[in-house]
């Protein structure tokens, strides 16, 4: 049996050092902004919802933000509960992987970066294009008072009720 | 959290039980290890290390596990080179480590008892001296800092190192208890 | 207890059995295991009651004191709750559980628990300035690859090898 053992753990040590993989690089891991819609949805506010920080400049942060995000800036202070669900995000080209590999050094095991940044929140949840059934992104958009607009500019091809007329894009 | 907690308690007990069934929760087993007698706290350390290692390695590399959820300690040199011979002073003395000594008070031993207890002091007087350590306790950070980094080599390939010198290591433990036996036997 | 108490597991079955516990954790909980964060928490709880004017300016207890239910509802606390109860329910099943203080037979039951103490409270101060023990860095930092984690466990065993012919006395 020991010899059973050490074969099995010889074969996937060797297979392991040629099967090319990632490194455990500590890097934060993405997260979609429907899915940061649908957490924030489901959290309430309370402590299983998701503690979002905008990092870009304060005056974008007043302008327009992903709703509960705080604005954060110099020496970030995250939430006492280190097992709670940190979410960052900047404008889609900021760098903001030092930061989160901080707040990881500080004791933050579930720190995410939101994929696409403040554009993808805008794109996907608050002006989504749908087509009909895409019932989730309808639902999470219009919670947070967004207006999902029908594929290809045809608003009949969309449960009527679920969808807002489309609106020109640009601008925002 | 209560979900947490629960999950938290349950792998705590098969953690127990394991230490137990492995006849670590008996400092006179345990301290075999230092004086080549018996070799069972290496190769349980060892076999649980490798097969964990494996684990990790193989479900994030199919896919089934994010490497980025799992939190890596973080690596701090000086603390933790400093800290690791003053505990292998204390582990030599005590006979158990903090874990082990749970379960040696757990199954009735006296000696386990007085283990965490006096852990307990170490680390509340250690943690109210914490203003002249902090400094040093802050010293030598180097974030996220693996041995693949270290070594300049694929995950794969440390994976694989580590495998090999745990089986030489398990065939070298046998050798030196047959030794030890014989030894005892004369 | 009376009876024979049953052989000891086969230490790769167990450690194979270790090992999968440990995977378990990092799966379940995006974390391993653990044993002196738990003793850290105890501690901050009791400096806190004992001096809390002093224990709020110590920022190693207060990190432990700032969890959000109180330090005891830490996820290590818990761990350490069951190891306890998983290590008494194995000893009750294999007919281990017996008082008794494991010594040398050269040595006194005095000197045996002065020891035990001794070491003990040795082990916290190497714990607090590492970071973890043999639990939290030694095997969950091993086993995923971290170098401080290495550098203790090589450390810690280095050391007890040295230590151990001085205190050979003590476990003849």
């Amino acid at each position: 049996m020991e010899r059973t053992l050490a074969a099995i753990a010889l074969v996937l040590g060797g297979l392991a050092a040629i099967s090319g993989a990632p490194q455990p690089s500590g890097r934060p891991p993405g997260i979609s902004a429907l899915d940061l819609a649908a957490a924030i949805r489901d959290g309430h506010g309370g402590p299983d919802s998701p503690w979002v920080m905008d990092l870009r400049s304060k005056n974008e942060w007043g302008e327009r933000r992903v709703p509960s995000a705080q604005h954060a800036e110099g020496p970030i202070e995250g939430p006492t509960d280190h097992d709670r669900t940190l979410v960052l995000y900047a404008n889609a080209s900021t760098p903001i992987e030092a930061t989160a590999a901080s707040l990881r050094a500080a004791g933050y095991r579930r720190v995410y970066v939101l994929e696409g940044g403040m554009d993808a929140w805008l794109d996907q949840v608050m002006h989504p294009q749908v087509s009909a059934g895409d019932d989730r992104v309808i639902e999470l958009s219009r919670y947070f008072g967004g207006l999902p607009r029908a594929r290809g500019g045809s608003p009949t091809a969309v449960a009527t009720s679920a969808v807002a007329p489309a609106r020109p894009r640009g601008g925002c | 959290m209560i979900a947490s907690l629960a999950m938290a308690f349950a792998i705590g007990i098969a953690f127990g039980w394991t230490l137990e069934r492995a006849g670590l929760g008996s400092a006179k087993k345990l301290v075999g290890q230092f004086y080549l007698t018996d070799l069972t706290v290496f190769k349980v350390m060892f076999s649980a290390i490798a097969t964990a290692m494996l684990g990790v390695f193989w479900l994030a590399r199919l896919g089934l596990l994010d490497l980025g959820q799992v939190w890596i300690p973080q690596t701090f040199l000086a603390p933790q080179l400093v800290g690791g011979l003053i505990f292998g002073c204390g582990f030599a003395c005590a006979g158990l480590c903090p874990g082990t000594s749970c379960v040696a008070a757990a199954s009735g031993r006296g000696d386990g008892a007085l283990v965490v207890a006096g852990m307990f002091c170490g680390v509340l007087a250690t943690g109210a001296s914490f203003g002249a350590l902090q400094t040093f306790y802050e010293s030598g950070a180097e974030g996220t800092f693996t041995l693949p980094e270290l070594l300049h080599l694929p995950y794969g390939v440390v994976v694989a190192i580590v495998v090999v010198v745990a089986l030489l290591g398990f065939r070298l433990a046998e050798r030196l208890e047959r030794r030890a036996a014989a030894h005892a036997s004369r | 207890m009376n009876g024979a108490a049953k052989p000891y597991s086969n230490p790769y079955l167990a450690g194979v059995g270790l090992g999968l516990v440990l995977l378990a954790a990092f799966i379940a909980a995006g974390r391993g295991l653990g044993a002196s964060g738990a003793f850290a928490s105890a501690a901050a709880s009791v400096a806190s009651r004992v001096s809390p004017e002093r224990v709020a300016g110590n920022p190693y207890f207060a990190r432990y004191l700032a969890q959000p239910g109180g330090p005891w509802k830490d996820w290590l606390v818990f761990e350490l709750a069951g190891v306890v109860l998983g290590g008494f329910l194995s000893a009750l099943a294999a007919g281990r559980l017996r008082r008794e203080i494991e010594r040398g037979a050269a040595v006194s039951r005095k000197t045996r628990l002065a020891l035990a103490f001794a070491g003990g409270g040795v082990m916290g101060a190497g714990a607090v300035l590492a970071r973890g023990c043999t639990s939290g860095q030694a095997l969950t930092g091993g086993a995923l690859l971290s170098v401080g984690s290495w550098v203790f466990m090589l450390a810690a065993f280095a050391a007890a090898y040295l230590v151990a012919p001085i205190l050979r006395w003590a476990w003849r």
